[in-house]
């Protein structure tokens, strides 16, 4: 074999990469009824032209194993046809060349038997020599690219970015000579052209379209079905959607252990899903998008979903219960599972990006796995405004309307403005960030901010319009405080501080209604209590802060209404009721198994320690004092106990 | 053996830093003010077309500074660059390389120039002060 120098060891490699992944592709399309007419010519056409860029570089062993799969392809020519039986065998050539490409140092191994030696006896007619048509465009077709550190990138980006600013402070300084003398007005739109189709094309660099990490993972599920002795499919969704260079690479792993337990865990054997009435084909959907300032990659199966039992604490409790290292669904540990340690480690991964990770299931219906993480670098598009001399950005995905208040009146002690026929309070974006301003005009825009289900009506000083920035995360100075989700450049030199409107609309912060009826309930609480007034209090209190609230007059009636559909998240409930009282409740509670880890508060009477005592030893997570309704309290101990 | 530092005055204090560590030395020209951070995250500054935290030397050493400080070093620090604000940067000498013990522990050690206590900071121990308080998130 002789020597040929690193560079084109590296342009070999990634030719027979794509060529590979292409071969690879078109054989899983027809193992699942979808070849193309031409299937064997653009597999032939593949193999002919890797084994000539391999002799051309001295690789005589790649050359030699691509000229035994050349053979084999010869003979399906004429059928045009590449039979089912033959695909596990070809796959296997495949893994055999690309094995072969990596490791130019092993001893050289003949092709596997299976690739000279056909399953299938080649059609004899014509076998002898159709006219091969020499595709030698393998010099056209070379890819070109190459590898760059991804700091040379930051730095080209942040060269753009001086490059604009300079750009606009010309434009501010020669404002007046510009409008009386046209080539110097030209120059400096042609200038302004320029250097933004640079910012274009330097951040471009750093964006990566989500296809670049997924090329493998088609055949890595088929691979792990087949070994698990399942019928599965892969179906990537999103794969254009452009995600930055370092998020994806922080995602290629926990992605692999997602599919990995989708088909261990999710997706039953063809026997089992045939019982239930599925097709015996499942389906594993990985999707990447964008949404304003977080990116959600989700990994979906139609399996068997995750059992009843696991989903007493709700959405969050799913996830800290798969999450818990060494946690499996199965009996028995697979090959292929590795015991559920994948997401654990999955859930370490993200969180160490900043990011979370939420799990939905329906029990017999599947699973979806969604990460979410925020932006590492990247285009925003954001609403600025303007409060107490500062701006501030909000990702323009979570602004639903602008509007001008007037001389709100106040509702409850916090000024209201009417959005769309319902009352929602209007906050002061100083008093959410907690910095000293002065007050508001009585004019005021606000931003109506929406995330997660809740909407919050926001003013401030002044509205300065929607901009495309770059957001810079500057961790974790900034980021690590909750609510920011970085800072970006202002074209004044100046930096807007953006906001994260899911912090922003929480309800700790502030308070907020829900956004419309059709929005998804986040938390459903049960308020139990006998009088009429206390329970519309505490309805009012619990559904300003975020809450679907439901009522029961006495424990028996509670007691019907947790043991149906929907589900109820946690249980408010006073002490002293007709028909069953709070201790019997929560003791009836506490002794059903699928409802022993629902949270209960009770609702006891000032300085009554008898009650509180007898309350917890039935088993309530905590009390809150009745006397001088604090809906402070009330709302703090149930964000306690759901976990947010 | 003497090796290169930059000289610092922090308040009546002087204090030093390895010369290689430092990227560059600028004017602030504006501090964006970041509510809700950490009293040593005096705000954000930006240097060219960068944003960078700016963080109070001061704060993280316990000692008063001079309001007129306007000055800034930048370093790099995890992946990225971080400034920290100083009341003046005096000069760049060779400091010797035997340091006597200093009081706070994010000093490396103290050495005598020019008839004064120079503190010869710890970049990484002081960026692991002012961090400390994010690990959890």
């Amino acid at each position: 074999m002789t020597e040929i120098g690193d560079e084109f060891a590296t342009i070999f490699a990634d030719e027979a990469d794509e060529r590979l992944t292409r071969v690879v592709k078109v054989l899983l399309d027809v193992e699942r009824g979808r070849s193309p007419e031409d299937c064997v010519e653009v597999i032939f056409r593949d193999v002919h032209a890797l084994k000539g860029t391999a002799s051309m570089v001295g690789r005589d062993d790649v050359s030699r194993l691509a000229h035994g799969l050349e053979d084999v392809l010869s003979g399906l020519r004429p059928a045009r046809v590449i039979p089912p039986e033959l695909v596990g065998p070809l796959l296997r050539a495949a893994d055999a060349l690309r094995q072969c490409v990596e490791n130019p140092d092993l001893d050289e191994a003949p092709p596997p038997a299976e690739v000279r030696e056909p399953t299938r006896p080649a059609a004899t007619g014509g076998a002898a020599g159709p006219a091969v048509a020499h595709e030698s465009g393998s010099a056209d077709e070379r890819p070109n690219s190459i590898r760059v550190p991804a700091d040379k990138l930051s730095g080209l980006l942040h060269l753009a970015g001086e490059a604009l600013l300079n750009q606009t402070q010309l434009e501010h300084l020669l404002d007046a000579q510009a409008s009386t003398n046209d080539g110097i007005a030209d120059q400096l739109a042609l200038g302004r052209r320029i250097v933004e189709d640079f910012k274009t094309a330097a951040l471009g660099f750093r964006m990566l379209p989500f296809s670049s990490i997924t090329a493998s993972f088609p055949r890595a599920v088929r691979d792990m079905a087949v070994a698990a002795g399942k019928d599965a499919e892969l179906v990537i969704t999103g794969a254009d959607t452009e995600l930055d260079r370092l998020t994806l690479e922080a995602l290629a792993e926990p992605i692999t252990h997602l599919l990995r337990n989708a088909i261990a865990h999710g997706i039953e054997s063809p026997e089992t899903r045939r019982r239930a009435g599925k097709p015996a084909h499942g389906v594993v959907e990985l999707r990447a998008e964008q949404r304003g300032a977080t990116v959600s990659v989700s990994v979906s199966d139609d399996g068997v979903g995750v059992p009843a039992q696991a989903l007493i604490g709700g959405e969050q409790g799913l996830v800290e219960t798969l999450t818990q290292p060494g946690f499996s669904t199965a009996e028995s540990v697979s090959a292929v599972s590795g015991r559920g340690v994948g997401l654990s480690a999955v859930r370490k991964r993200v969180e160490a990006c900043g990011g979370t990770v939420r799990i939905s299931t329906r029990p017999g219906g599947g699973t979806t796995v969604e990460l979410l993480l925020p932006l590492a670098l990247g285009l925003l598009e954001v609403l600025l405004v303007e409060r107490s001399g500062q701006v501030y950005g909000f990702p323009l995905d979570s602004v639903v309307e602008v509007v001008l208040v007037d001389a709100p009146p106040t509702v409850g002690g916090y000024p209201t403005v009417e959005l769309r026929g319902r009352p929602a309070p209007l906050v002061d974006l100083a008093d959410a960030l907690e910095c000293a301003a002065d007050p508001l005009a009585a004019k005021t825009p606000a931003v109506v901010v929406r995330a997660d289900g809740r909407v919050g009506v926001i003013a401030c000083d002044r509205l300065l319009g929607g901009q495309e920035v770059v957001v810079e995360r500057i961790a974790p100075f900034v980021t690590g405080i909750p609510g920011y989700l970085g800072a970006a450049v202002l074209s004044d030199g100046g930096a807007a501080l953006l906001i994260d409107p899911d912090w922003l609309t929480r309800p700790r912060v502030i308070p907020t209604a829900p956004a419309d009826e059709g929005a998804p309930v986040l938390r459903r609480v049960l308020v139990v209590e006998d009088s009429f007034t206390i329970r519309e209090l505490q309805r009012s209190i619990l559904a300003a802060a975020g809450y679907e609230v439901e009522t029961a007059k006495d424990g028996r009636e509670a007691l019907d209404r947790v043991s149906t559909e929907p589900k109820i998240d946690i249980v408010v409930t006073d002490v002293d009721m007709p028909h069953l009282d709070g201790i019997g409740l929560a003791k009836a509670i506490r002794a059903t198994p699928a409802l022993s880890a629902l949270p209960i508060v009770i609702v006891t009477a000032l300085g009554d320690d008898e009650q509180r005592r007898r309350g917890l030893e039935a088993g309530a997570d905590a009390y809150i004092v009745k006397s001088g309704f604090d809906q402070r309290a009330l709302v703090d101990t149930l964000e306690s106990l759901v976990g947010r | 053996m003497d090796s290169a530092h930059v000289c610092l005055r922090i308040g009546r204090e002087a204090y030093a830093v390895p010369a290689a560590a430092v990227i560059e030395i600028v004017d602030i020209v504006r501090v964006i003010p970041v509510p809700r951070a950490q009293p040593s995250l005096l705000g954000i500054t930006p240097v060219r077309a960068r944003l960078l935290p700016l963080l109070d030397f001061a704060s993280l050493l316990g000692v008063q500074r001079s309001d007129s400080g306007a000055r800034a070093i930048v370093v790099k620090a995890m992946g990225t660059l971080v400034a920290f604000a100083v009341d003046a940067v005096t000069d760049v000498v060779s400091l010797p390389g035997r340091l006597q013990k200093g009081e706070s522990d994010l000093v490396e050690g103290v050495a005598i120039f020019g008839g004064e206590f120079v503190g010869v900071l710890s970049l990484e121990r002081v960026l692991d002060r002012a961090t400390e308080a994010y690990s959890d998130d």
